[in-house]
């Protein structure tokens, strides 16, 4: 276990960190995050000695660090380091055998056996053992990144340090990396403490997070809890919003440029317009909508431009199957008091059933609700449900002979993402559906 | 992890041809002696057997007296110079850092240089005044380097030592102009010194290299595998257990030794430190555990060749032996250059 406590330090002098404390058991995977300049790297360094704190302990399996040799030290605790300088042309299996030396005792430290099995298993996990004879300035950058794990896997260490691992990979080195770290983590019970700048994947692979703030501890907690809004922002000093990550039980954060996210357009609702296109009836927009549609597009919610109005073919067929007829589609737009709302609305009639007493059923409706507001998902989840239970109520205040009336037919909700002049989501949520009830009805 | 074999071979390789430079250097020369007739004298002295009426006493005598004296001496400076060349390429992770860097060779040079223009012998010591006289100038000047960079920082990094050294080596060096400005009748003298030689030297000057060669090459040996680790960064070192400030202590202070004593013996014998270990290095990779003993074998060889050929090519007048070290290693090392540089890198 690595335990830190009021540990404090900095460089000749100038102090960089205050009063860091936390452990970290074996098998865990600290994240360690914050802006430039917080500290991270320095951190790092005092816990693989480049640096002697100024107060406070660090203690490896309960020892204290300034007890041991480096030797010592580098036999339980290795380190990824950010850049590599590299002079000359050692070969790979060169490079990896210098994880051996904490082992290796006496002046000339002859290489045993054993030390040669462990530097060709840290070069099979990492996939370099295909190179081990060829010299580093023949790698390309990710390899190297792992000739370097390779060295520090061949210290067997109990904690692997490491200062922006993911530094100038690509993506799949990036995960294939932090994959097989939290995968050694759990098999060799071994403590891994990362300083990493990428919010996201810290949150994907991080048992906990360590937030610092001017070289101050902000936060020590799980992804979930460092990850608020609110205290990045604060720290960080830009926007950003925290979305779900869509199949793991992580956050994610989302950053917000100004090109993007700064354009207000005045009566987003006035841009709106009907258009035909190929013979289907569409509402486009100049402006992009944020869209929670119950037809169930992509995650449900998307960005979008045209809206489909008829789904009017797939009535028909449907109708025909039951040995109907369809009547052409009865389309509306209404718009609520103070312009802030809007709903389009196309009503697709069966037509027959006279046995049935019957010769007109609106059966089938498609609602399209515009709002020029700021929602989020939930709210906009909130209006979905109100529209669709407003349609429910109006299908069973116009119900002929007791047959439930709308069953099919998709519910669109689109806001500007614009802050209006109604600002509560209650009414925003009750106009909207008055305004979906009183069209129907 | 270099295979084995590479390694047996290497070294057998090195082993090889120092030991037919010293055969050749010891054979060849204005009297030329077969060379079975000197293995036999050697072989002869070395175990302290009388020798046989067959071999004529002056061989005998220009061998034990003049010519195994000179090339043992030029292997001992050569095998130094090497080893030290490859220490300091490899600590400061510079192939093109070479023994003089540091400035140890500026004291040792003020030093003989003062000797020889004051021209005063220390009772005793007779013709060793020069020699002991330089390796304790160059002494004092390690000294005060590492003082001088001790007490501007704590942590001795060794960028700070070779601005150090290379303040004193500017200040010593305008001394030893200002001695050679100065200088009349020695003038001839001082310049063949600092331009190296090993000739006439004798028994007792080989003999005060020995203590110095062994204890440095012994300390460079020490830390064979941290200067390995040295070539990764200090930081980098730290992290697989090399403590950098002992080991760059040590590294530089055999370097020094070796340097320093070999400049009191010999002069200021140029480029057998710069190109030995790079050609060695080009040859075998820059493991230090292959790297610094071959150096020492082919350095120790190619010095005995160089002053062969330096007392041989337009005798009886001997050639500067830093004109030849020059001369025949400036091409080799480019040939070797061009081969590695061209060789296309696989990505």
């Amino acid at each position: 276990m690595l335990e830190v406590e009021q540990l404090s330090g900095g460089y000749s002098g100038v102090t960089v960190l205050c009063n860091i404390h936390f452990k970290a058991e074996p098998g865990e995977f600290v994240g360690i995050i914050g802006p430039n300049g917080s500290g991270k790297s320095t951190l790092l360094k005092m816990l693989y000695r480049e640096l002697h704190p100024e107060t406070g302990t660090i203690n490896l399996n309960g020892t204290p660090l300034d007890s041991l040799t480096q030797k010592q030290i580098a036999a339980q605790l290795a380190v990824l380091p950010q850049q590599e300088e590299e002079a000359f042309s050692y070969t790979v299996c060169e490079v990896v055998e210098l994880g051996r030396y904490p082992y290796q005792k006496g002046w000339f430290g002859r290489t045993s056996r054993q030390d040669r099995e462990v530097v060709e298993e840290a070069m099979r996990q990492t996939y370099v053992d295909h190179a081990a004879h060829r010299t580093l300035d023949q790698l390309s950058g990710g390899e190297k990144q792992r000739v370097y794990l390779a060295r520090a896997m061949a210290q067997e260490p109990d904690y692997l340090l490491l200062d922006e691992p993911t530094n100038h990979l690509d993506i799949a080195y990036q995960v294939h990396l932090l994959d097989t770290l939290k995968q050694w983590a759990a098999k060799k019970q071994m403590t891994v403490i990362a300083a990493i700048h990428d919010l996201n994947l810290a949150a994907l692979y991080s048992d906990k997070l360590l937030l610092l703030n001017k070289g101050n501890q902000e936060l020590l907690d799980e992804p979930s809890n460092v990850l608020k809004k609110q205290l990045l922002q604060r720290v960080y000093g830009t926007a950003l919003s925290r979305v779900i990550h869509p199949f793991a039980p992580r956050p994610q954060l989302m950053l917000e440029p100004d090109h993007l996210t700064g354009n207000i357009i005045n009566g987003p609702l006035e841009t709106l317009q009907k258009e035909e296109i190929n013979n289907e009836l569409y509402v486009t927009s100049a402006m992009d909508w944020k869209t929670l549609s119950s037809a169930g597009e992509e995650n449900g919610f998307i960005w979008a431009r045209t809206f489909s109005l008829s789904m009017e073919n797939w009535a028909r067929k449907k109708a025909a199957f039951e040995g109907l007829d369809v009547s052409s589609s009865d389309m509306h737009v209404e718009e609520d008091m103070d312009g802030c709302i809007k709903v389009y609305t196309a009503v697709i009639n069966k037509v027959g059933g006279a046995d049935a007493g019957w010769t007109y059923r609106p059966d089938f409706v498609c609602i399209l609700l515009f709002i020029d507001s700021e929602l989020n998902e939930g709210e906009m989840a909130g209006v979905l449900a109100a529209a669709a239970e407003a349609k429910g109520q109006a299908a069973v205040d116009t119900v002929h002979n007791r047959e439930i009336m709308f069953g099919e037919g998709p519910v669109t909700v689109a806001v500007s993402g614009q802050r209006s002049s109604i600002d509560t989501q209650e009414e925003i949520r009750r106009r909207s559906a008055r305004l979906v009830y009183n069209r129907l009805r | 992890m270099f295979s084995q074999n590479k390694a047996w071979i290497s070294m057998g390789t090195g082993l090889a041809f120092a030991g037919l430079s010293l055969i050749i250097g010891v054979s060849v020369g204005s009297v030329f002696i077969p060379i079975p007739v000197s293995l036999e004298i050697i072989w002869r002295i070395l175990f302290g057997i009388d020798m046989p009426p067959s071999i004529p006493e002056a061989d005998v005598s220009i061998i034990t007296n003049i010519r195994l004296p000179r090339v043992i001496l030029a292997a001992l400076v050569g095998a130094s110079l090497a080893a030290a060349g490859t220490a300091f390429q490899g600590l400061l992770r510079n192939p093109l850092a070479d023994p003089y860097t540091l400035g140890v060779s500026s004291g040792s040079a003020l030093g003989a240089v003062v000797v020889l223009y004051t021209g005063f012998t220390i009772p005793l010591l007779g013709t060793l005044t020069l020699p002991v006289v330089s390796i304790i100038s160059g002494f004092i000047t390690l000294l005060f380097i590492l003082t001088f960079v001790r007490w501007m920082e704590q942590q001795m990094r060794t960028e700070t030592i070779i601005l150090a050294g290379i303040i004193v080596s500017s200040f010593l060096g305008a001394f030893l102009s200002l001695i050679i400005a100065l200088t009349g009748n020695e003038l001839r003298q001082i310049i063949s010194w600092l331009m190296g030689s090993v000739s006439m030297r004798g028994w007792d000057y080989a003999a005060l290299v020995v203590p110095f060669f062994l204890i440095g090459i012994l300390l460079l040996f020490m830390n064979i595998r941290e200067l390995n680790a040295l070539v990764f960064g200090e930081e980098t070192a730290r992290t697989l257990g090399v403590s950098p400030e002992k080991s760059r202590i040590t590294v530089l202070a055999g370097a020094s030794l070796l340097t320093g004593a070999s400049v009191a013996v010999s002069g200021t014998i140029g480029f057998v430190g710069l190109v030995v270990p790079h050609l060695v290095r080009l040859l075998t990779g820059p493991d230090h555990r292959l790297l610094l003993p071959l150096s020492i074998l082919s350095g120790a060889g190619f010095l005995v060749l160089t002053d062969l050929a330096a007392r041989t090519i337009i005798a009886p007048t001997e050639l500067p032996i830093g004109v030849i070290t020059a001369a025949t290693g400036a091409p080799v090392f480019g040939f070797l250059l061009y081969h590695q540089r061209r060789r296309p890198k696989r990505r």
